[in-house]
């Protein structure tokens, strides 16, 4: 006999949204609120800060793929998180990597240029939400072999890691055209066949052919990509074993196109950091967040401040950190932000990013998002400022350890003490060189660790890296 | 979608919830005990995250819980 359930309302959230787990910090689960092209308006702000108080002990961080997370969360409080989300029209990532096969996949929240629009007519932002809307909660995407993760840039440059992506499209302006050359098969995790940046596949797809080039990729991964286990089923892999030729012919089958070939192999460097002009003559300014770490306060402050001194809208940034835009008066806006915030515009502060291992309990102390802060410190002691840090809690290299300058990952460490946590330090990582790192030393933990990146600061000043290979 | 309890025994039900993440294991484990006067409702979840919560959840709220992993996937047993 099978009786049904009646699951009413509760419908409307399955397959849109979901609680990560963690395990640290006391936290069982985190929600990390997917927000369309990083583009977020002062009334939803002030709504998830809301949700931070109520639900998450007030505490708030930017993910480096543009949304917001939350801890604490306790899962009987979920349906009314996701009523409260559903109303303001967001959703969350799936969270489906914690099924042990390969399977349940999504497509994660599509990193989009910070400044699209504004500083050129490139308006990337419109197809990053409109795959966005297409994506979410659609049943034909939510299983893929494991998940997949997009990246748009339309300022001439790479501003968003495209070359860590599933697949990052690159824009460009060619022969008086917009539209993108897309790089594939980027994923820098510890999955088969390890660490791997992609690879341009040297074809122009049009503006206009731009959607159905994306969803014919995310396609090609649900169908193709290995199911025989979760380690082999990022599209990495299938990128590696059909080459980019294999992948480029599969896509123009399916599409029906045929892309012109252009050769372009490397992005240009790109960054938003600081303030500039728009094309409307507006301004632009962008507040270093060190790690990403916020508060219920600090987003409501957010949203005052880009009401009194913008339109109300502010973009948070790959690089963890938040970018006002359409500002009359930018030392007017520093003013008041200077408030509530340390304002230090170096690049140290605005590019170094950390994962949240003190959550998902991948660290012990010190955690990622510590090592990094002590580091800053370190170098702002000595004066230097002009050197990122990216910090990784696990191989997984959420923090993107392996396309750093300068780059860390955890590890346990055996002393005779026991076991301590310790740091590999890596170095000469670049994504728009697309580029990996190289380790400068492993295991590294308590002064050691601060010597040996004393060392390679030493070498990164003196412009000697090539040297220490 | 559709949610099905299969009676398995005179007194025993099952909910196979695959497929879905957390915190959906635990919504629907719960809207199935409320379709049970009395009796065991077997829950079957591969999702690790729920594995480890819902027998939390579960004897937080007074229920006898037992777990146990059969392959792939965990079979929670609820008694109610």
């Amino acid at each position: 006999m099978e009786i049904s359930i009646d699951i009413g309302d509760i419908g409307k959230f399955v397959g849109r949204y979901s609680l990560g787990r963690d395990n640290g910090q006391n936290s069982l689960h985190f929600l990390r609120i997917k927000v369309p092209a990083g583009q977020v308006d002062s009334d939803r702000l002030r709504k998830i800060a809301d949700l931070s108080r109520r639900y998450g002990r007030g505490y708030a961080e930017v993910t480096d793929r543009q949304s917001i997370q939350l801890h604490w969360i306790d899962s009987d409080n979920a349906l009314e998180i996701f009523e409260r989300l559903y109303e303001i029209g967001y959703s969350t990532d799936m969270c489906g990597q914690a099924f042990s096969g390969a399977c349940m996949g999504d497509v994660r929240n599509i990193v989009t240029c910070p400044l699209s629009g504004k500083i050129s007519e490139f308006d990337v932002s419109d197809l990053s939400k409109k795959l966005t809307d297409f994506f979410t909660g659609n049943p034909d995407y939510l299983d893929l072999p494991r998940k997949f993760k997009i990246a748009f840039t339309g300022c001439g440059g790479d501003c968003v890691r495209l070359g860590i992506n599933d697949v990052g499209m690159y824009g460009i302006t060619h022969n008086g055209e917009r539209g993108y050359v897309p790089f594939v098969g980027g994923s820098i995790g510890a999955s088969f066949p390890g660490p791997t940046l992609a690879k341009s596949l040297g074809i122009f797809v049009p503006e206009s052919q731009a959607f159905e080039f994306v969803k014919a990729v995310v396609e090609i991964h649900r169908d193709f990509s290995s199911r025989e286990s979760k380690a082999k089923a990022r599209f990495k892999n299938l990128v590696n074993e059909w080459g980019t030729e294999g992948v480029r012919e599969e896509i123009e089958r399916k599409t029906g196109a045929e892309y012109e070939r252009v050769n372009v192999e490397n992005p240009r460097p790109a960054h938003h950091n600081g303030h500039g002009t728009q094309i409307d003559g507006l301004y632009y300014y962008t507040l270093p967040v060190l790690g990403g770490v916020l508060s219920a306060e600090k987003l409501e402050f957010i949203a005052d401040m880009a009401e009194k001194h913008g339109s109300g809208e502010v973009r948070l940034t790959p690089e963890q950190n938040v970018t006002f835009v359409d500002v009359a008066d930018v030392n007017a806006l520093k003013r008041d932000l200077s408030r509530i915030f340390e304002i230090r515009e170096s690049r140290l502060r605005y590019s170094s990013i950390g994962c949240a291992s003190d959550f998902c309990g991948k660290t012990k102390e010190p955690h990622a998002k510590e090592i990094m802060q002590k580091l800053v410190d370190h170098c702002e002691k000595r004066g230097i400022d002009d050197v990122a840090i990216f910090v990784s809690g696990c191989r997984n290299a959420c923090g993107c350890h392996h396309v750093g300058q300068i780059g860390l990952v955890a590890r346990a460490v055996k002393t005779e003490r026991g076991v301590v946590q310790g740091y590999d330090l890596l170095y000469g990582g670049s994504f728009t060189e697309l580029k990996l790192a190289k380790v400068w030393k492993e295991g590294l933990y308590g002064e050691d660790l601060i010597r040996e990146f004393e060392k390679l600061l030493e070498v990164i000043r003196n412009g000697t890296e090539a040297k220490a290979d | 979608m559709e949610l099905k309890l299969r009676q398995i025994e005179s007194d025993a039900f099952e909910l196979d919830v695959r497929g879905n993440t957390c915190p959906f294991p635990q919504i629907f484990t719960e809207l199935a005990l409320k379709k049970i006067d009395r009796g065991r409702l077997e829950v079957i979840t591969d999702n690790p995250p729920s594995a480890r919560d819902l027998p939390i959840v579960l004897k937080r709220r007074g229920y006898r819980v037992e777990s146990e992993k059969e392959g792939d996937h965990w079979r929670i047993k609820i008694w109610k």
